[in-house]
Parts: structure tokens; sequence; C-alpha cells
């Protein structure tokens, strides 16, 4: 969230993106400190269809490079689909799976990398890889609870008795 | 067109309607003269109120909200999916 509070992100999501939030989980607090808890962030379009996502919590210049990254992606992909949503769909798939080559070195389309131990990052991409434009209530368990390893609940913060 | 008005295909002329209907005028107020004071304007429908919560960013406390407005202003969708309560520094 400290990102977030970085000027030149504020800007270019401001003019980007209309942004909104969801507590999907909860943590505890013991003698003051915070147990659990995590943020993941989606960037979709208007219909929910998630183009992007951020797992957990990144330092503003990851925030502003990823959402650079989507905002352009998406611009790419609408341009070489030509409108059509089947080939838009296939250029945001063909998107992650080139970062996921080039960045984790994982080729999803030659099995190559299997068994490799992929950072949050490159299960996102992979997962984005394998389901692009997937709506947001399709992924956001596997995300929280199998990316992040957070369990989703709508229980409030609970602070523990010292 | 009302029928008396028609032109006649046929012989090319106008009828004129059968009768005439005065109608009276309605009681003429007199009226104030136009200023801003008594000029009620229409006040359009309150869009969702943003907050930032202590970033740079504006958020819509909805999702739903905030998908309608990406709509109307082309953009694409930000969502953030926390841990506890966002607008609540101490719980997020």
């Amino acid at each position: 969230v400290n990102a977030l509070a970085n000027a030149e992100v504020g800007k270019y999501l401001n003019e980007h993106f209309v942004s909104s939030f969801q507590k999907v989980a909860t943590f505890r607090i013991a003698n003051g400190q915070k147990q659990g808890g995590n943020v993941a962030s989606y960037f979709c379009t208007p219909d929910n269809r998630v183009l992007h996502i951020i797992a957990g919590p990144v330092d503003a210049a990851t925030m502003l490079r990823e959402a650079r990254w989507v905002v352009e992606a998406q611009k790419l992909a609408l341009l070489d689909s030509g409108g059509d949503e089947t080939r838009f769909r296939e250029a945001m798939r063909h998107a992650h799976a080139d970062r996921l080559r080039r960045e984790h070195r994982f080729d999803v389309a030659a099995a190559k990398g299997k068994g490799r131990r992929l950072n949050n990052q490159g299960r996102v991409h992979l997962l984005l890889a394998a389901a692009p434009l997937a709506k947001v209530e399709q992924v956001y368990k596997l995300v929280f609870e199998k990316v992040l390893g957070e369990q989703v609940s709508a229980s409030p913060v609970v602070e523990a008795r010292q | 067109v009302p029928a008396q008005l028609a032109v006649a295909s046929s012989s090319a002329e106008a009828t004129l309607p059968s009768a005439v209907v005065s109608v009276a005028a309605p009681d003429a107020e007199p009226t104030a003269p136009v200023s801003a004071a008594n000029i009620e304007l229409v006040r359009p429908v309150a869009a969702p109120a943003c907050e930032s919560y202590g970033t740079a960013v504006e958020f819509l406390s909805r999702p739903a909200d905030a998908a309608r407005q990406a709509v109307q202003e082309d953009k694409l969708l930000f969502v953030l999916h926390v841990s506890g309560n966002f607008e609540d520094a101490k719980f997020t």
C-alpha cells in the first residue's frame, strides 16, 4: 500500500484507471504486531476481466512499471486483435507467456522450466497465460490462497488480548 | 397533419379547418425579473465520492461503482484486494 502513496504512481493510476478496493481476508494483531494479511492488485478491463495482477506488496517503482506495462500491453493487444475478442484474449495470453519466458525462464509452449520454482509474479504470469482475461471472481481465491498463502475470509480484524 | 389541412392530390386544393376554437390564455402572473437568485439549476446525479485514504490514488469504495465509472471514462479498472479494512490504516 505504501507504493500507492507515491505521487508519480498516483498520477499514473488516476490518469489511466478508476480504482477501488475490496476486503477479502483478515489478520490478527498480537502484542501490537500484525500477523498475516496481504494484498493483491488487479488491473482489469471495465467488465472485471483480469489483464494483470501484482501479488503481494511492492515498491513504487515496481507498481509504476507494472501499471505502465499493462496499459501498453492491452493497447497493443487491442491493435493486434482489431476488435476481435478471441484475438484480444490470445494477445494477452502471449504477453504473459512472453514475460514468463524472458523474466522467469519458463516456456509455456515448450513446457520448458517445468518443475522450476516460480516466485509470486512468475505464478501470476503462468496463471494469466493459462487463463487470460479471467474474471476477478474466478481467480481471486486462487491468487490469495495459492499464490499468497492467505485464507480468504470475511471475518473482522482480530486484536488478540495480551 | 390534420385531415382538414391536407392537400387533396386530385384537386390540388387545401381545405380549411371547419371551426376555429379559441383557447383562453392562462392567467398571466406578473413575472419576476430573471436573476441568478431565482433560477433553480437542475442538480446532476451525484457521482460516487472518491477518497484517497492516505495514498496518492483516488478510490471509490465500491468496485461496482468503479466499473461503471471506468466504462464512462474509457479507463481501465484497478482493484486492490486487501486483508483488513482499507479505510483504516491500522487495519490494513
